[in-house]
């Protein structure tokens, strides 16, 4: 019974540390007989939260990226860090 | 923000009013909890009956045995008859209060132990709770503050991982916030330099990424 309850929250513990460090890659589900579905459903829809936040920026900095690059800024150091940045975060989701 | 703690009955900065204590404020996840104390309950009820059963039967077999002894004893004398027959009442009387005795402290047991883990189970399902609402507060896209769990609570190790990802999210957004308005700030000098002044795609890009910078800034708010 105790099992059932400290998996999940193992398992929610181990994609914690990997979001503490900025990884957001996929969830998983839970192992059939599992406790705290509701909880572990409510992880993951937190964790989708986080994705959503990544992917809005990445859209934002995509077009920042595209239109100073259409206005011959490509070049700036500027230009140069956001496109890191929005590098960061598609890494962060994959 | 709105606390989530506020519901879990943390205290807060400012004063509240004084709500009474109901079983239902105990009974945060009442599907664990419950399916839990169950469990519990029965399986320390049957170990408890069995126990007593044993007690009852060797009791009853001392009893058995003190009977036939008198009997044999007042067999052949009938002025002892009565001794022996108030002995033999006297000590089914005794088996049978020891059987109301062990009913009522199997039941003491049984209430005893629900309450506790009715407790035990809050202070699982309390911080559970807890990160469930800050849980959904992410999937809206908003990272607030975290505060602590309540002193007493469980999981605190748990929740320690969770404060500790929270506030690496938090760090890492609010960086990315900066990140995202200086680079703003500069391609619009950068542009200025460049002698540019009707209206472009880029203006048009910075500009909603300020929006995005003021509504991410509102998230971490």
């Amino acid at each position: 019974m105790t099992h059932r309850v400290a998996g999940p929250l193992f398992k929610v513990s181990l994609y914690l540390s990997k979001m503490r460090e900025g990884r957001f890659d996929k969830v998983y589900n839970l192992r059939k007989g599992d406790q705290l579905v509701d909880f572990y459903d409510q992880f993951k829809l937190a964790h989708g939260g986080v994705v959503a936040m990544q992917q809005a920026d990445i859209t934002r900095l995509t077009a920042v990226i595209a239109a100073a690059e259409a206005e011959g800024l490509g070049q700036h150091p500027v230009v140069a860090e956001l496109r890191e940045l929005a590098r960061r975060k598609e890494r962060s989701i994959e | 923000m709105s606390d989530p703690t506020a519901a879990t009955g943390l205290p807060s900065p400012a004063p509240r009013p004084h709500h009474q204590r109901k079983l239902s404020n105990y009974l945060l996840d009442k599907n664990l909890q419950l399916r839990y104390i169950l469990l519990v309950t029965i399986l320390s009820a049957l170990i408890a009956g069995a126990l007593g059963y044993m007690i009852y039967d060797q009791r009853r077999t001392a009893s058995e045995s003190i009977e036939r002894d008198l009997q044999a004893l007042t067999h052949d004398d009938a002025s002892r008859a009565d001794f022996g027959e108030r002995i033999v009442s006297d000590l089914e009387s005794d088996d049978q209060a020891l059987i109301y005795k062990m009913v009522a402290v199997g039941l003491g047991l049984v209430v005893i132990l629900g309450a506790y883990l009715v407790i035990m189970t809050h202070k699982v399902a309390g911080p559970l709770f807890k990160v469930s609402m800050y849980f959904d507060q992410m999937a809206d896209g908003r990272l607030g503050t975290v505060t602590p769990l309540r002193r007493g609570d469980m999981l605190q190790d748990f929740f320690g991982d969770f404060k500790a990802m929270h506030e690496s999210l938090r760090a890492r957004a609010s960086a990315d916030v900066a990140a995202m308005e200086q680079a703003a700030a500069a391609l619009r000098e950068a542009r200025g330099a460049a002698g540019a002044a009707a209206r472009s795609p880029l203006d048009d890009a910075l500009a909603a990424l300020d929006h995005h910078v003021a509504n991410r800034k509102r998230q971490l708010a």
